[in-house]
């Protein structure tokens, strides 16, 4: 059962000015898992996800991916090697068809970048989130829950071995939920990506995640199955003395 | 696009290049002088599209590489005595190897767009300044130019250029390097973490973006027969190329075809007798059309196009398709 | 080396700066305010000097008086091109990124017809106000320049305190720190973003004033000017007078002795490579300017 992880962060350190956002962070995702990471507002997480991604380099610490280093490559780079993301904001094109959206995905950020295919994986993957309709459209004049589809069709198209979702389901109402949960699980089951998940909406992450990650004033607060955690006194405490989940977000 | 109508869109075009071409054999030498501008027109609004257009980073001073490309040429030519096919290639290079040493420190970063315009707009003004004030680089005396055997062929350079350059933009504009483009447009962290090259696509489009004004700029100092500072880095020429692009339509292939014959047509003909009426009218239009419809004719076009009445024989071209 | 000299590249450089305090004050107004960066700054301090010069050529008015022309002059040139270009412009700009992109591409439209419009008016001809040339007895530098010295930060003050100490000030200040909550707070926004264009654009045209002074007025002055604004305006962080202030000497102070040693001429091409340097510091992330980058 020990393979080797996917991901694996060492501590990991990010300062903005005084501000240290990320103290030293060090935990790993296993291949095939989905994997929440959580934690309260300012914790430090999507500043984690942009040091993954590359967006920010490690002021300290290391990123590894797939047995390799990749602290201090190009944002780029570390989608070519299978690394993709959303964003906390929903940032598709706006302003180019949702095809387009997901052509560029498929034309940079897959390791093969192969011409031929290309055009139906687009299309496979617009079906995949419901999109293939509206795939002329641009992503200005699509719902909320839309704009999330693309930014995943997006991501999906340049073929991560690992997609890091951020706070994919805020915003969403109970079906849209219902909907993108669904279709995280059928990512990691028929594609085979492994999943790391910032989420705010804990009932929904909890019940889809095998193993959760906490984070607090950017560093790991607590690690283990959602039962565990959601027990943990330490964790309770850090959500300023909830006790109980908030059910739906 | 039906195969059709791609046909025959490139008929036209060969139409128009023929015709263009037969000028100098019938035509006078003030019109062939006329055409020969329109032509640096073309180029220099195609140059400053490639990079304001499809990048967003607005080079408001990028006329300088106009005036490297001149100097470059003028010196090569008069100092060493070199050819002038030599000099105008050489001419295209200093240009790239200016635009290289700004690029790689510029574009490594994403750098706001703010920032990039006021270094690009001060850029020109210290070029001039410093050939100005250098004794080796011409000072402000001047360099006057011995005339080509055969100066005919400047005309045929020109529009060269310009055919050239609005060939690439629509390849450019296809192409998936294109679409990359497009997407740093949009969103560049977004499109550099979905693997565009951010990096290498700016800095690229910007090399290209200089060497057309660069060896435009050398062509252009022959049919001056004479150069000096106050020409070569007139700010004029960097207005010029970006009032042209934004009011054709910034961001597209036709746009800065369209602008730059339209104004070029204009500033030749009306305002060549109060230069600088011009001057104020381009600006008044360029703040009317970033208020009233930012994509420049193009967009007014594709309004029109919208608009029920035309559509019928007019059909809408789907999006996404071409690419 | 006298230092006679050193003295007097130190009063140039101090009377410069102060200058250049001013402008970027007024510049600061407006980026901290709007959020848009304003190319043709420069312009309006253009203007400014033009009518200090004609309004001394013409009624023998003096340029330091000349600033109760200026001043509301300006003013109101800022407030005609906040309503016909900047508010339209607000208008059909969906995102903060086409926002910037549309203002600087009309600012530029402005900067265009600001010098062509003077080019046309009055010609390339230099224009020099010879007033208040006798030096001042005991230091090695004019009148005029120390005059420029005082009365730039003199009004550099001014704007401090209306800044800290009104109610318009406060106001100001919490549009440009937080739009939104100001918003909230029922400020009228739209009227600050208003009023802090015109009072930035007035501020440029006072610096303009006090130029005329001790520059050659010509059209094409102003873009230079921009710059050196933008440069003291970054260095000096945005929104902070004293930092503003001491950039400002700062970058005289340091164009005149680099001038002393590479050459009169190359002065604008320091304040560009520090420009430049300023610029790269930012975006590389080794100067926090947050606000800004």
């Amino acid at each position: 059962m020990t393979e080797s992880p996917l991901l694996e962060v060492r501590r990991v350190e990010k300062r903005f000015g005084g501000l240290r956002a990320l103290a030293g962070v060090s935990f790993a995702v296993r291949p095939g898992e989905i994997a929440g990471l959580i934690g309260p507002n300012g914790a430090g997480k999507t500043t984690l996800f942009n040091v993954m991604s590359g967006v920010y380099r490690p002021d300290a610490g290391q990123v590894w991916f797939g047995g390799q280093e990749v602290s201090h490559l190009s944002g780029h780079r570390i989608c070519r090697l299978g690394i993709g993301r959303t964003f906390q904001a929903v940032r598709p094109f706006l302003d180019m068809s949702v095809r387009q959206n997901v052509l560029v995905g498929a034309h940079f950020g897959a390791a093969d970048g192969g011409r031929r295919g290309l055009r139906e994986r687009a299309e496979e993957l617009l079906e995949f989130v419901g999109l293939r309709r509206k795939a002329g459209l641009p992503p200005r004049s699509l719902t909320l829950v839309e704009r999330k589809m693309v930014e995943l069709a997006r991501a999906l198209a340049t073929r991560p071995r690992l997609l890091l979702l951020d706070e994919i389901l805020s915003g969403l109402n109970p079906t849209e939920m219902a909907y993108a949960t669904a279709l995280i699980r059928k990512m990691r089951d028929e594609m085979g990506i492994t999943i790391l998940w910032i989420e705010h909406v804990m009932r929904a992450l909890m019940s889809t995640c095998e193993r959760v990650v906490v984070l607090n004033y950017g560093q790991v607060l607590a690690e283990g199955t959602p039962a565990a955690v959601v027990q943990n006194p330490e964790v309770v405490k850090a959500y300023l003395g909830e006790k109980r989940v908030k059910a739906g977000g | 696009m039906t195969d059709r109508c791609r046909a025959l869109g490139w008929a036209v075009a060969a139409a128009v290049v023929a015709s263009l071409a037969v000028i100098p054999a019938g035509g006078t030498q003030y019109v062939r002088s006329f055409f020969l501008l329109l032509f640096m027109y073309v180029t220099l609004a195609q140059s400053w599209n490639m990079i304001s257009g499809y990048t967003g980073y607005l080079s408001f001073g990028h006329g300088v590489f106009f005036g490297i490309g001149a100097y470059t040429a003028a010196h090569l030519v008069t100092k060493f005595g070199w050819p002038f096919p030599l000099a105008l290639l050489a001419a295209g290079g200093m240009a790239v190897l200016a635009a290289l040493l700004l690029g790689v420190v510029f574009m490594r970063v994403r750098i706001r767009v703010a920032y990039f315009s006021i270094t690009a707009l001060g850029l020109n003004e210290i070029v001039k300044t410093l050939v100005v004030n250098n004794e080796w680089l011409g000072s402000s005396h001047g360099l006057t130019l011995p005339p080509l055997p055969y100066q005919w062929v400047l005309f045929y350079l020109l529009l060269a250029f310009a055919a050239a350059s609005t060939l690439l933009m629509r390849w450019v504009d296809r192409a998936p390097f294109g679409l990359g483009l497009k997407a740093i447009l949009q969103d560049e962290e977004a499109a550099e973490v979905n693997g565009v090259p951010t990096f290498r696509l700016k800095l690229l489009v910007f090399l290209v973006s200089a060497f057309f004004p660069g060896i435009t700029g050398a062509v252009i100092a022959w049919h001056w027969s004479y150069i000096d500072p106050y020409m070569a880095f007139d700010l004029v020429i960097s207005f010029d190329m970006a009032v042209m692009t934004v009011f054709g339509g910034i961001g597209t292939v036709w746009g800065p075809v369209l602008g730059a014959t339209l104004m070029g047509i204009l500033t030749e003909t009306l305002w060549v007798k109060v230069p600088n009426l011009h001057g104020l009218i381009f600006g008044a239009l360029v703040v009317a059309i970033v208020v009233i419809s930012p994509g420049g004719l193009m967009e007014i076009g594709d309004r029109v196009r919208r608009s029920v009445a035309v559509r019928r024989w007019w059909p809408l071209v789907r999006e996404g398709e071409s690419v | 080396m006298s230092l006679g000299i050193y003295a007097e590249l130190l009063a140039f450089g101090l009377a410069v700066g102060g200058l250049y305090a001013l402008t970027a004050s007024g510049l600061n107004l407006v980026v901290g305010v709007m959020k848009i960066l304003n190319i043709a700054h420069g312009e309006m301090l253009m203007l400014g000097a033009y009518t200090a010069f004609w309004a001394f050529t013409l009624w023998d008015v003096h340029p330091l008086l000349s600033v109760l022309l200026t001043g509301p002059l300006l003013f109101l040139l800022g407030v005609v091109i906040h309503q016909l270009v900047v508010r339209p412009i607000i208008r059909v700009s969906p995102t903060v990124e086409r926002l910037e992109r549309a203002t600087l591409i009309g600012f530029f439209g402005v900067l265009i017809v600001l010098q062509n419009a003077a080019l046309l008016l009055w010609t390339a001809d230099y224009r020099v106000l010879n007033v208040l040339q006798t030096p001042v007895p005991g230091l090695h530098i004019s009148v005029a320049r120390l005059a420029v010295f005082l009365v730039s930060l003199a009004l550099v003050f001014a704007l401090h305190l209306l800044l800290m100490r009104t109610r318009f000030g406060k106001a100001v200040r919490a549009v440009s720190q937080d739009r939104d909550m100001a918003a909230l707070l029922t400020i009228d926004v739209k009227t600050i973003g208003l009023l802090a264009f015109g009072l930035g654009s007035a501020m440029a045209g006072l610096g303009g004033s006090l130029a005329s002074m001790i520059y050659v007025t010509t059209p094409t002055m102003g873009l230079m000017f921009t710059l050196k604004a933008f440069t003291v305006m970054v260095v000096g962080g945005l929104g902070s007078v004293l930092g503003n202030v001491v950039a400002g000497l700062a970058l005289g102070l340091a164009e005149e002795f680099g001038a002393f040693w590479i050459g009169e001429a190359y002065k604008d091409v320091i304040d560009y490579v520090v420009l430049i340097a300023v610029i790269l510091l930012i975006s590389y992330g080794y100067l926090k300017r947050r606000e800004l980058a």
